[in-house]
């Protein structure tokens, strides 16, 4: 076998490609060839003089300001894209799904009657509307939870976009529900709403946030 | 333990908790390529960020197909073709002299060489070498990636990286000096 041949595979076999014997040609060469026998020891001490270049750790201040340069592109996203608005748009049609369902179960007019009687206030009273609308709001928490998946949500940004997005949506259905109703309790009740939505977003991103950590092995 | 790959596809979902852990366990091995490769920790640092920065950016050109260290170091190494680019205008190599004026506290066997000594003359040396076999001897020596991994990162042939490989070591070697 010739030295070069031999040669140009020593550096290969020697960073540990190829594993096991070498082929028998290769060793008997060496066994023959002072020359590439002593071409092997050099290569290998210097491949070994690399081992010993000491390990290096980055500061810790890049990982915090990668983090916050990626969450800051997470908000970038969340606002200027199509698929960023994606998981407040589940998370409002969710919302509103359970909340219509809850407004089938619990009529308004059933609901604004027990909030009255709980506040105990007479029945032209705003209060009674105000908290009967945030009851309306509150399933956005359940909408926000289902897609917990979905990273944007977990964001202040996805949850003002869930929230506006479920107000955009149901504000009209319940203007138009409500309309024998004075201005000033209708304006009770949706605002009620929107601040039914905001309290339940706002609920779900602390209940993203205060899940336990996800750690190697647990992300999922 | 949960793979590259299914941690990747959670970060294409805008899973930053995934992200954490991809950066907590590659972090260090594309670093270290980017620093013996620059022998400048703040240009290091600076493209480590930029590297992982990349990979949230265009995660949804992430292909499940392909290994996520093999992308990973893709990304790292065009970051630092960009980024010798820019540089063009200062030496990319130190003199032999510099290489020279680092003293030799052992005369004979460079093995024997310890500790601070040691890594001035490997960085020396290292950064003296075409940027092809350094980066082969690099991603190989620190990276772990097998020849074929490195073919495809650097996009060469699995018989160039073999030849830069050998002849980089033998390169070094001489820089280094007599063993």
């Amino acid at each position: 076998m010739e030295c070069d041949r031999v040669r140009e595979d020593l550096a290969w076999r020697l960073t540990g490609e190829v594993g096991g014997r070498w082929p028998e040609p290769v060793t008997e060469h060496l066994g023959a060839c002072a020359a590439c026998r002593a071409e092997l020891e050099a290569l290998r001490e210097t491949w070994g003089l690399l081992a010993q270049w000491a390990e290096a750790s980055p500061g810790e201040q890049v990982r915090a300001r990668l983090l916050r340069r990626v969450r800051r592109q997470l908000v970038r996203e969340s606002v200027l894209t199509l698929s960023g608005w994606t998981p407040a748009v589940l998370a409002a049609a969710v919302g509103v799904g359970l909340s219509l369902v809850l407004s089938l179960l619990v009529p308004y007019s059933l609901l604004v009657s027990l909030c009255r009687q709980a506040l105990q206030v007479p029945d032209s009273h705003a209060g009674a509307f105000l908290l009967a609308g945030m009851a309306y709001g509150l399933p956005l928490l359940a909408g926000v939870w289902l897609i917990r998946q979905r990273a944007l949500v977990g964001s202040v940004v996805g949850s003002l976009e869930a929230s506006l997005l479920f107000l955009v949506i149901l504000a009209p259905y319940v203007i138009a529900e409500c309309r024998e109703f004075p201005a000033s309790l209708r304006v009770a009740f949706v605002s009620g709403l929107a601040g039914g939505a905001m309290v339940s977003s706002f609920a779900g991103l602390a209940l993203l946030r205060l899940s336990p950590p996800r750690r190697e092995g647990a992300v999922g | 333990m949960v793979s590259d790959e299914t941690l990747m596809q959670q970060v294409v979902a805008g899973n930053v908790a995934a992200f954490q852990t991809l950066y907590d366990r590659h972090h260090r091995v594309v670093f270290n390529f980017l620093l013996h490769f620059l022998g400048d920790r703040s240009a290091a640092e600076d493209l480590l960020q930029e590297t992982f920065l990349r990979v949230f950016a265009h995660r949804e050109d992430y292909r499940p197909t392909a290994a996520v260290r093999t992308w990973l170091f893709t990304i790292a190494r065009n970051l630092l073709i960009d980024h010798r680019r820019r540089m063009g205008a200062r030496p990319e190599y130190p003199d032999d002299e510099a290489l020279q004026e680092v003293p030799d506290p052992s005369p004979s066997p460079l093995a024997k060489l310890e500790g601070r000594a040691l890594e001035e003359r490997l960085h020396l040396a290292v950064t003296r070498l075409p940027p092809f076999q350094r980066e082969v001897i690099l991603f190989s020596r620190f990276a772990g990636l097998s020849h074929e991994e490195i073919a495809r990162v650097t996009q060469a042939s699995p018989g160039a990286v073999r030849v830069a490989l050998h002849r980089g070591l033998r390169r070094l070697r001489d820089l280094l000096g007599p063993v």
